[in-house]
């Protein structure tokens, strides 16, 4: 399930064309991304780093296990960084709106 | 992705408290906290994998992961599972994360809204119909009654048939105001339906607005304490302190954040080097606050 849904846009005000929205839906998730991996590193351990590092060929489950033993709150952390994004996108639902 | 929750219906919206419900994943077994609805607590971990304690602050051992999905067999388990969960795509992989978004649907409201007045108006119709008709009558009854009393204009007042077309008019132009407003509220009703359905939209449009400040503003304070934490070394016991920490509180944490984010983005585009200096300091002395607010005693 995407997290920026069409729904979302719609009840905040925003309608978009179908490439918009997928351009818009791609930013959002890139810039999610990016806040959650800085969000992480900065929690980790220089030990914990060398070992994540060491994952970067296991699958999908190792690593997710791994983040949830090791990074603290690892869950808060994401579902903060969504809270936040989400609101700044509420927050300048005009900006959005008129670009 | 290999690893996938349980998907389906998102967290249910109570219309009534404008609280979310089952944010949290309830299989996951979280101590009390004080972020009520909005609340979503870190997952109980394996003792073996908790985090380590202040002594082996430097250099903790790498946890090592016990039998995977564990959580995952807990959540699956639950008889509403897939009422509690959403499957979203975090850093390209899936995780269970509580259902973020509410399907608030206000367009599809709105058009449901939309809908049933227009239904409800056009029921009106025929009732609008007959109180216009009985209007009009009534209407062409007073000119009537007028124009037969103004046929006796040059005779006396006392005159008992002038009376009598007098009162006749009287009670004519009273049934007409009488008609007039029947009309007029019938008018007003079937408007206001077709309003209110607007109004409604607008209202659910600036309640979700607010909802998703107000979670920022959370969210926000509590990024605002773990960084915080994390800088004097305390990070291990920023769990703990988050919960402790009132959601009013958070929210002031959060508000000041948002404001001296704002105002460093603010001073970087301002055009002269005294407006940058001037935003600068006022970020800084915001940045200041923040610290203060989120001192760790």
């Amino acid at each position: 399930m995407p997290i920026l849904t069409k729904t979302l846009l719609n009840d905040l005000g925003i309608v978009l064309s179908e490439s918009d929205y997928a351009l818009l839906a791609e930013h959002f998730e890139t810039t999610l991304n990016e806040r959650v991996i800085n969000e992480i590193v900065l929690e980790l351990t220089p030990s914990q780093a060398e070992a994540l590092s060491q994952l970067k060929d296991a699958d999908d489950t190792q690593v997710i296990t791994w983040l949830r033993a090791n990074v603290t709150d690892i869950e808060e952390i994401v579902a903060d960084e969504v809270d936040i994004l989400i609101g700044e996108l509420a927050d300048n639902t005009e900006l959005v709106r008129t670009a | 992705m290999s690893e996938k929750a349980p998907s389906g219906p998102k967290a249910k919206y109570n219309q009534e408290t404008g609280e979310w419900e089952n944010l949290r994943p309830a299989a996951i077994d979280t101590p009390p906290t004080n972020r009520g609805d909005l609340a979503n607590g870190p997952i109980s971990l394996p003792v073996d994998t908790l985090p380590p304690s202040p002594s082996d602050e430097l250099d903790p051992p790498v946890a090592i992961p016990e039998t995977p999905a564990t959580a995952e067999e807990t959540i699956a388990k639950r008889p509403n599972a897939e009422l509690l969960y959403s499957d979203a795509e975090l850093l390209g992989r899936h995780y269970p994360v509580r259902a973020m978004v509410r399907e608030m649907g206000n367009v599809r409201t709105t058009a449901i809204e939309g809908m049933r007045a227009t239904w409800k108006n056009m029921l009106d119709q025929p009732g609008r119909f007959r109180t216009y008709l009985s209007l009009q009558l009534a209407k062409k009854r007073v000119a009537r009654a007028t124009r037969r009393y103004n046929e006796l204009g040059d005779v006396s007042d006392d005159n008992i048939i002038k009376q009598h077309r007098w009162q006749k008019r009287h009670d004519a132009t009273h049934a007409l105001d009488a008609k007039q407003m029947a009309y007029d509220y019938k008018e007003w009703q079937m408007k206001k339906r077709s309003k209110d359905v607007l109004t409604n939209q607008q209202t659910r449009h600036d309640e979700n607005i607010k909802t998703l400040k107000t979670r920022r503003d959370l969210a926000l304070g509590r990024k605002a304490l773990r960084t915080e934490l994390r800088t004097v070394g305390l990070r291990r016991e920023a769990s703990a302190e988050l919960k402790r920490t009132s959601k009013q509180q958070l929210a002031e944490v959060g508000n000041l954040a948002s404001i001296a984010k704002f105002s460093q983005k603010r001073a970087n585009l301002l055009p002269t080097d005294a407006a940058k200096h001037t935003a600068a300091q006022h970020a800084t002395q915001l940045d200041k606050a923040l610290k203060d607010a989120t001192k760790v005693k």
